[in-house]
This record gives structure tokens, C-alpha cells and sequence, in this order.
């Protein structure tokens, strides 16, 4: 491993090596110079010469729960194997914490972690190395890295604008690419990778010592997992109001009343809104009732479907790319709101915040004002007639 | 739902609304279109007894579909799910049934009889472009104005638009080879892509709306606006200062690709000229300014400006990349990209094909249930000589069948052109008869025995 060694590590030759591994676990030499210079699993998970592993893999999930994590000062050998080993502790933690948003945010975070250090290494190969080690085939040119477009779309947040395909130039199969970008795709790819190994591990158990030796690090992040998934809020939409509804779902309930062909892509993304919001299929049913030609066995089969009651996974609704894509947006009823976001689900989140601050404003009015408005100033009450109680 | 959408008052629901009488559907066909259906399917499975389709590559990991000829009115029979590890048991199923129309899926399957879809184990898809005559913004356009695009003629624009899609984009800017595509005639109304290189089989949905979105040239708008953003390819550059009274302003000069360059950039460089030459240089002087006008964002200043500097010398500097009319060009550009892109769905409502991994489509080789003509595969060289009412038909134009016709209609079937009367019993060549049968457009009298 020739080359700079970056953030000013010193040391013999295999020192230096581990510590430039330390900033790259993803890369294939990690497995074997770890095990050569690392405990084994229970002398990691207990022993008091490795705290700082734990206490690091601790970091390393806290930070995915909240904002992220940086990157380490490696300073010598013995830091960068600590940075190392928590790696591996901090894996196990997070299959045992068995949590799918946390394994997604703790591949993002890990991923975004190598992107920044992967951004700020001085030295020219870093980068390719990454790529190869993470699959994506480019080829380094004078005027970039050059990369076949499958690669490219497999990989690129193409439902940010900024990385249509459309805005590349595509030649004969293959576009090029800035070393920045280059390094937003090895954390597209890494973020992906890590994700699959946990959801792969999450299948297999873990020997009870391990499972006892974690107890107490499993102590201290439960509690942390379980308020931080109260602010992911993805899940709870509280009573569902439908005036609050997007464009695109309206419209599409409207085209139903109208007995209008609703194409499929248009049913899936009103039947999983619905249920993604808060609905079972019973009330989805309840709300289509009024539409016209309404079949009731037929529309439980299909809305059972995407919802998981009669398939394997329950679906969540298309973003607004896709639902333009797939002739679904009602381009010309987009109001403000929608030019801003870019899912259906934040138009809603969107809308129900606006109503939680308009109600809360109300209610410091009415506290204000001594003649103030009867009924408890403290909870004015939304539009009952609209509300659905889960 | 809007103010007066229905008010849910509880998880029960609100009391269900009355349903709307449905209109009372027949239960039975009547004798002489069961009989003609009969017909057809037995001509179907005589067919397929000549002339068994070749196998797809890989058969044994696709899954297989069929529409049966209707037995009673409304939505007619869909078998899938069926898997073959041998050729002779679907070629004997096809003999057997003579089924309407034929499937087979995009996907491979590690268990493609799976009767769910997860279950079935996705290994990889080939990527399909579905071009079809319902996609034609012309045809629509004619038929809301009252007169029916003859269907030659929407299939000779399809052919335009989907070698356009071959050579431009698939083999152009994608860089894939003949072999790495299969081109088909539907046997329909449209053509069809299937890639199957390697890499492209293994996008998933998400990369394969890119691809779409790609080729229908879908340019992102700029922030907040309905604007779209050019800048990909129109670049602002700072060429020089100028001071005035102490005051510095940017000189910018806007600038394209060259009409030489690779992708979506040359190629609206390119579009852009040949639509300038053609509308404003060759034109006179009026319907140059009427053109210009009909953009939107040029007005009558912008195009009598543009007018008064637009020469050869100009459309030479545009071909380089070089525009110093931005604003006027930026409007041009836009109109150019819309044009040079390609439909792929029917409106804006139509599911694109391209995105789905998992789509049944038509067997090479099998009968369409609507024409009787076949599913033709071809090459790119042959695809300009290609003329579906002569080398896409499946039956001998030798054989004569009579059919009662049900409209005055005539068509062109293997070169020879028949025309018939309503209700007027006539002796046909077979294609005709099962052209038109296939399509309800009347029903066959058998020889009495």
C-alpha cells in the first residue's frame, strides 16, 4: 500500500498500512489484517484494553440515530485497529437492535463517513481503489472517470435533478464522471452494501455470548433507538385527513368518483398513500365506497396486496418523479407546496405541520385574548367531520 | 378530498353509497360470432401446427402467458404462470388451444411457475422499448379532429420514431450493438426493443424509468418553477468585464455543444440548425417570424431582432456552439428537444413498458389475436424494406375463405387489396378473413356439410 498516508499518521510500514486502512474498512485487505492483529470475538466484546472500541461503536450507532458521525483521529497503529474493531461491534449491535430504519441509517451514515474522508484524501489512487472495491467499473481518463451508464444509473440519486441522465453526456455507453461524484457514488454503493449484509445478518442469531457480552451496550442505546424513532416519525400520521391530501391523490379519488379509468400505477400510489398514512384496508374500502362500479371483494384483493396483508411486503407510495413518470402527477393542479417536495407522503407530513402551527397559534390567540373564543383554548378542535380515528 | 368530498365520520365508514345500476351484459355470444370464434381458433391451432414460434433463449427460466379466445362476452380468459422445460409440451399446447394471443416474460426466473411473483425468484430482465401507434401524438390529434389515421400510415410513423429510438439512442448513445438487440413487429400496432446486454438486464425499476426518462427527454425544471432547465446545455461563461462609472458588469457569452458532439448535446445542437434552416432560413420572411412567434418566450421584438442578424454566417456559428441570441435560441432549443424526443407511453397516463421487470409481452413468432398477422423478428438493415401487410402475414394468401362483413371495409393484406360490402357475403383470401374477424368486423359462413 504505496502512497500518502494522509492526517499525519507515522509509524513502521504495516502500522502505517492499518491506518490507512482505518479509513477504508470497505476495502479487501481490511479482513485479513484485522484478524491478524485483533482479538478474538469475546476478548473484543469484554475485555477492558478494547473499551475503545465499544465505546466508539456506541459513536458510531448514536450517529446514526441522529446526525451522523466523523471520522476518527487515527493517530498510530493502535487507534486505527480500535477504529477498526468497532466496526464489527457496532454491526452486531445493530442486527441485535433489529430495527430497519436504524440498519438504513447506519449504512447512510457509515457510507457518508467514507465519502468525507474519501473527499479530503490527498492521495490520487484513494478513490479508484474505493471504486473497485465497492463495483463500479470506471476507467480513469485525462478528462475523468469514465463509467458505462448502467453503472451510472444503477447507482446516481437520479431522483435529485442535479443527477438526471439527461444532464450527462452519453457517449457510445458511457459518461464521465468528476472525482466528487465518483465519490458520491462509492457511497451510494457502499450505503447499499452495508445495508444488505445487516438485513442478510439479521436472519442469523448470534452465539448467547456475544448476545451477553453486548448487554450492556444494548442497555444503553435501546432507550436511544426508541426516541429517536418517535422523531423519524415516517410511521405516525396521527387521524388521517383527507382534506390535507395531495393534488395527486385527490385527483385521483375524484377520477374515481367520476367512474374515469384510473391506470394502475394510479391505483397503487392512492392505495399504498392511504395505507401508508394510517389506513387498513377496511377504511380504504369505507372511502372508495362513495366511487362509482365499486367492487369491494375486488378492491380488498388488490389493496391487501400492496399492504402486506396478502403479500410478502407492504409497498410505500411512489415518489413524485415516479408518479410523473408514470403519468400519475397532475402536472397542471401542482400548487406550492408541490414544486417543493418531492414525495407525496412530505406533501402530506408538510401539510399536517402547517395545520399543528396554524392550531397552535390559534390557541396562543385565544389564550391572549381574555373574551377569547368558548370551548378549551388549549385544543381547538380540527374539523371533526374530517377525522378518522386510528 | 376537496370541501365537498365525503365525510368519514367513523371506522365503519360512512353508509355505503348506492351503486349505480350496471348495465346488463349478455351472457351468451350470438350463434354466428361464437361460431366465428370457434373458426378462429382453429385456424390458429392449424396454424401453429405448420409453423411451431422458436423457442426464446433460456425458455425453461421464463414464465408463460396466453389469452384464449372468449367463450362468453367481456374481459376474455388470461392464463400465466406456466413454465415449460421442454419445447414439445408448449408447442403442443399451442397446436392444442391455438390461443388468442402468446406471452412470455422480459424476466428470468430461478422458479418462473411460481404462482406468486416473489416466489418466482427475479434473476434479471431484458430491457423492452414499446413503441406503439397509441402513443402517436399525430394520431390522437387526428382522431380528435374527426378523421382516423389509416393504420399503414401510423405504422409507417411508429417505424420513423423507432428507428430513431434504434439508431440514435439505443445504438447511438448507448453504444449497444445489433447483437445485443432484438427488434420485433408486434404483429400489431408498434415495434418492439428487447436489449439484452448483460449489464442493462440487471437494472431494477428505478434505473429503467431513468433510461426512460432519458430518451423522452425529461429535463428537469429549474427550482420552484414549471421553467425547464437548459443549463445542461446551454452554458453561461463570463468572456469579459465592462466598467461603467465605476461600475463592473459581466459580459456573458451562452454557448451549446457543437453539432459534432456526442449525446443530447450534439444532438440538439444539431436538431436546433436543421429546424433554424428549415423554418427561418429557407422560409420567407413571414412565416420565419410567424414560427419564431409561435415559441413560447419569443415575442415580436425578440423575433424581428433575431431576424435582422440571422444569416448563414449565424447558422454556421450555432452549428459550432456558438449562440449569442440566448434568450431567443433558449426558446428554440426547448421546442427542439420536445420534438427530438421519443413517446414511449400513450399520453401522459400510460404505464412505460421500459420500467416494468417483470411485463409478460408478445412471443416472436405467435399470432396476434387482433390481426392474425405474426410477430415478425428482424434486423436493423431490414427494418426499412419492412411492411407489415406483406411480411408479417401469417396466413397463405392462396387459401379463400367467406365471412359476412359487418362494415364496408377494403385492406392491403400481401400486396393484394380487398374491399367488401356490409353484409354482403364475400369470398376472401384468408389473411383478409381473419384480419378482420379477428377484429369483430363480422362473422364466418362455413360450407354446409
Amino acid at each position: 500500500m504505496a502512497g500518502a498516508v494522509p492526517f499525519g499518521a507515522t509509524g513502521a510500514n504495516e502500522g502505517a498500512s492499518l491506518v490507512r486502512l482505518a479509513h477504508y474498512p470497505f476495502l479487501p485487505e481490511v479482513r485479513d489484517a484485522v484478524r491478524q492483529a485483533g482479538p478474538d470475538l469475546p476478548t473484543l466484546l469484554a475485555s477492558p484494553l478494547y473499551q475503545g472500541a465499544r465505546t466508539r461503536a456506541r459513536q458510531r450507532i448514536e450517529g446514526a440515530l441522529g446526525e451522523g458521525f466523523a471520522a476518527a483521529t487515527i493517530l498510530d497503529e493502535r487507534t486505527a485497529l480500535l477504529e477498526l474493531l468497532s466496526i464489527p461491534v457496532a454491526r452486531m449491535a445493530v442486527v441485535l437492535l433489529a430495527d430497519a430504519t436504524l440498519i438504513k441509517r447506519y449504512a447512510a451514515a457509515e457510507a457518508a463517513r467514507a465519502r468525507a474522508t474519501l473527499a479530503r484524501d490527498p492521495d490520487l489512487e484513494a478513490l479508484p481503489r474505493a471504486a473497485a472495491a465497492l463495483g463500479i467499473p470506471i476507467e480513469a481518463t485525462e478528462q475523468g472517470f469514465r463509467l458505462h451508464f448502467s453503472d451510472y444509473i444503477r447507482l446516481a440519486p437520479t431522483h435529485n435533478p442535479e443527477w438526471k441522465l439527461i444532464r450527462r453526456t452519453v457517449a457510445a455507453g458511457f459518461l464521465l464522471l468528476a472525482p466528487a461524484e465518483l465519490a458520491r457514488l462509492c457511497e451510494e454503493a457502499l450505503a447499499r452494501r452495508i445495508t444488505d449484509e445487516l438485513e442478510a445478518e439479521r436472519g442469523k442469531p448470534l452465539p448467547p455470548e456475544a448476545k451477553s457480552a453486548l448487554a450492556p451496550l444494548m442497555a444503553s442505546l435501546e432507550p436511544q433507538l426508541e426516541e429517536a424513532r418517535a422523531n423519524w416519525s415516517s410511521g405516525d400520521f396521527g387521524p388521517v385527513q383527507p382534506q390535507l391530501f395531495p393534488p395527486c391523490i385527490k385527483e385521483i379519488f375524484e377520477s374515481l368518483k367520476r367512474n374515469e379509468n384510473v391506470p394502475h400505477h394510479g391505483r397503487f400510489a392512492f392505495a399504498t398513500f392511504l395505507h401508508t398514512v394510517g389506513w387498513n384496508s377496511e377504511q380504504i374500502l369505507d372511502y372508495l365506497s362513495s366511487t362509482p362500479n365499486f367492487d369491494r371483494e375486488k378492491s380488498r384483493y388488490q389493496i391487501e396486496h400492496v399492504s402486506g396483508a396478502k403479500s410478502v411486503q407492504a409497498y410505500t407510495p411512489p415518489g413524485c418523479g415516479t408518479m410523473q413518470t408514470n403519468g400519475v402527477c397532475p402536472l397542471a393542479k401542482r400548487d406550492n407546496l408541490c414544486v417543493r417536495i418531492k414525495h407525496p407522503l412530505s406533501y402530506y407530513r408538510s401539510q399536517l405541520r402547517q395545520q399543528q402551527r396554524d392550531q397552535e397559534r390559534a390557541a396562543a390567540l385565544a389564550a391572549a385574548t381574555p373574551n377569547g373564543p368558548p370551548g378549551p383554548p388549549s385544543a381547538p378542535s380540527p374539523p371533526s367531520d374530517k377525522v378518522v380515528t386510528r | 378530498m376537496s370541501p365537498d368530498g365525503p365525510s368519514v365520520t367513523s371506522v365503519a365508514g360512512p353508509a355505503a353509497a348506492p351503486k349505480p345500476d350496471k348495465i346488463p351484459q349478455p351472457t351468451e355470444f350470438p350463434p354466428a360470432v361464437a361460431k366465428t370464434i370457434d373458426w378462429l381458433q382453429v385456424e390458429f391451432a392449424k396454424w401453429y401446427r405448420k409453423n411451431p414460434p422458436p423457442m426464446p433463449d433460456r425458455f425453461t427460466r421464463r414464465e408463460f402467458g396466453y389469452i384464449l379466445w372468449p367463450e362468453r362476452p367481456g374481459p376474455p380468459p388470461f392464463l400465466r404462470h406456466r413454465a415449460y422445460e421442454d419445447a414439445d409440451k408448449f408447442h403442443w399446447y399451442l397446436q392444442k388451444a391455438g390461443p388468442h394471443s402468446v406471452y412470455y416474460s422480459t424476466a428470468y426466473y430461478r422458479r418462473p411457475g411460481e404462482m406468486k411473483m416473489v416466489d418466482k425468484q427475479w434473476l434479471g430482465a431484458e430491457l423492452i422499448f414499446d413503441l406503439d401507434a397509441d402513443h402517436l401524438v399525430e394520431a390522437e390529434k387526428a382522431k380528435a379532429e374527426g378523421h382516423e389515421m389509416p393504420l399503414a400510415e401510423q405504422l409507417a410513423l411508429v417505424k420513423t420514431q423507432f428507428k430513431r429510438l434504434l439508431d440514435d439512442f439505443l445504438f447511438g448513445d448507448f453504444g449497444l450493438s445489433e447483437d445485443d438487440v432484438w427488434i420485433t413487429f408486434s404483429g400489431g400496432r408498434g415495434y418492439h426493443a428487447h436489449v439484452t446486454e448483460s449489464r442493462l438486464m440487471q437494472l431494477d425499476s428505478k434505473a429503467r424509468r431513468e433510461v426512460v426518462d432519458y430518451i423522452t427527454g425529461k429535463v428537469p425544471t429549474e427550482r420552484g418553477t414549471e421553467t425547464p432547465d437548459l443549463s445542461t446545455f446551454i452554458h453561461e461563461a463570463v468572456v469579459d468585464a465592462d466598467s461603467f462609472q465605476g461600475r463592473t458588469k459581466k459580459v456573458t457569452r451562452e454557448s451549446m455543444a457543437p453539432a459534432t458532439a456526442p449525446g443530447w448535446p450534439g444532438r440538439l445542437t444539431r436538431t436546433l440548425v436543421g429546424e433554424l434552416r428549415k423554418n427561418v432560413l429557407e422560409a420567407d420572411a413571414k412565416d420565419a417570424r410567424k414560427w419564431l412567434t409561435s415559441l413560447e418566450g419569443v415575442g415580436d421584438t425578440r423575433a424581428k431582432t433575431f431576424l435582422a442578424k440571422f444569416d448563414e454566417r449565424m447558422l454556421e456559428r450555432i452549428a459550432r456552439g456558438n449562440i449569442d441570441q440566448g434568450q431567443t435560441v433558449r426558446s428554440i432549443v426547448y421546442h427542439v428537444l420536445q420534438q427530438q424526443t421519443i413517446p414511449m407511453a400513450k399520453g401522459e397516463t400510460d404505464e412505460p413498458v421500459t420500467a416494468d421487470i417483470k411485463r409478460l409481452i408478445r412471443l416472436p413468432g405467435s399470432l396476434h389475436g387482433k390481426s392474425g398477422l405474426k410477430v415478425v423478428t428482424l434486423r436493423r438493415e431490414q427494418l426499412d424494406a419492412f411492411d407489415p401487410f406483406v411480411d408479417a402475414v401469417a396466413f397463405p394468401m392462396d387459401e379463400t375463405r367467406t365471412i359476412t362483413p359487418r362494415n364496408d371495409q377494403e385492406m392491403t393484406l400481401g400486396g393484394q387489396r380487398v374491399a367488401v360490402k356490409k353484409g354482403e357475403a364475400a369470398q376472401v383470401p384468408l389473411p383478409h378473413a381473419v384480419f378482420w374477424l379477428a377484429r369483430q368486423g363480422g362473422t364466418i359462413v362455413l360450407p354446409k356439410v
